[in-house]
């Protein structure tokens, strides 16, 4: 027995406990691991359907985006159609026919067979095309001869309507000028 | 004891270090929702956008529906003379064909601006026209039903002299649009 006593190594002290204030260290480190572990996961988590939710919508941007760019240029396509209608509207509104308007004072003439024309003229301007300018001389020195050109063209099919106009007596002829709208044109 | 404090410590930094990374990757987190409630935020803008405009589309396309019937209706008859040669050409084949023989002429192109300068050239046809009345009176009309486009700015109608019934000095505009040019127009 003595011998075994003798064989044996000196032990150290064994260091002395924490105190109480310091022992909670230990498990609040497990606790911090635990809980740093649970929100990481947590975090990422949401953070992913987050990222995920945004790449969704910016889709849906670029879709509308896309979307916007087309109807813009339908919109622009059609507001140049719209121009182009319009400057034919009023191109065409400004074009009536000038040959129909001749036969039917010509004819208002022939059909009294008192007089004849010597000249007729028929002008627009650039600025009113839908105005026709008329210059009339009759042959003869009766002013009453007009009166038969004027009712055509009054209740003729175009409905002209007079505005300035002016007669007067030349030697051996009645001259007439007015200016001539159209009775569909009168909004303008 | 010096031991053990030492690793209090360092678990105590740990600790902190936890802490802060949780702190870091809540920080991440809003940031990341911030940036999806932006990009939610900017997607029902632009749906916005993409309703109002199609609301203007069709809001267009219903008031102009009786100027684009118009335009599709006249477009061609626009379009049939892309070069004033091409009036001029028309013109005196014309004339050829119903028998009347042009006194004099001059054609020549003129440049025109309407209010949204979509026409912007004319060719200006000046003519002067001595024959029997029917023969040159149906002529000008049938001119101004096949060149529906046709203005004419000037007719003046006298009696001829010899055995020619009347003698008419008309100026037509015609104009003339080249379906590229007007596109670059508008």
């Amino acid at each position: 027995m003595l011998v075994c006593h003798d064989l044996k190594f000196e032990i150290d002290p064994v260091a002395p406990p924490l105190s109480n204030g310091l022992r909670v260290i230990p498990v609040l480190f497990y606790v911090a691991v635990a809980g740093c572990a649970f929100f990481t996961a947590y975090f990422m988590i949401q953070k992913n359907a987050s990222e995920r939710a945004r790449l969704a919508q910016e889709r849906v941007t670029a879709e509308e985006k896309k979307k916007i760019a087309q109807i813009q240029m339908k919109y622009n396509e059609l507001e140049g159609d719209v121009k182009k209608a319009s400057s034919m509207i009023d191109w065409v509104k400004g074009s009536s026919p000038i040959q129909r308007l001749a036969m039917t004072i010509n004819n208002s003439i022939v059909k009294t067979g008192e007089s004849s024309i010597r000249s007729l003229k028929l002008s627009r301007t650039p600025e009113s095309p839908w105005q026709i300018k008329m210059a009339l001389t009759l042959n003869g020195s009766d002013a009453e001869y007009l009166n038969d050109t004027l009712d055509a063209l009054a209740t003729g099919p175009e409905k002209y309507k007079r505005f300035n106009p002016q007669r007067s007596l030349g030697e051996n002829s009645v001259n007439y000028t007015a200016t001539l709208i159209r009775h569909t044109e009168q909004g303008l | 004891m010096k031991e053990k404090q030492l690793a209090c410590i360092v678990l105590g930094m740990a600790i902190f270090a936890c802490f802060f990374g949780i702190m870091k990757m809540q920080t991440k987190l809003q940031d990341a929702r911030k940036r999806a409630d932006s990009a939610k935020t900017t997607s029902e803008n632009t749906n916005r956008q993409r309703v109002v405009s199609s609301a203007n589309f069709a809001d267009l396309q219903r008031k102009s529906e009786a100027e684009i019937a118009y335009y599709e209706l006249w477009k061609p008859e626009f379009g049939q003379f892309p070069t004033g040669e091409r009036v001029t050409d028309f013109v005196l084949k014309h004339m050829k064909e119903k028998g009347v023989d042009p006194f004099s002429q001059g054609m020549n192109p003129v440049a025109y601006k309407d209010k949204h300068g979509i026409i912007s050239k004319l060719q200006r046809v000046n003519l002067t026209c001595v024959g029997d009345y029917d023969t040159v009176f149906n002529w000008l009309g049938d001119l101004e039903v096949e060149i529906a486009t046709s203005r004419v700015t000037s007719c003046e109608v006298t009696k001829a002299q010899g055995e020619a019934d009347i003698r008419m000095v008309l100026t037509i505009d015609v104009p003339v649009m080249n379906e590229d040019e007007s596109e670059a127009t508008s």
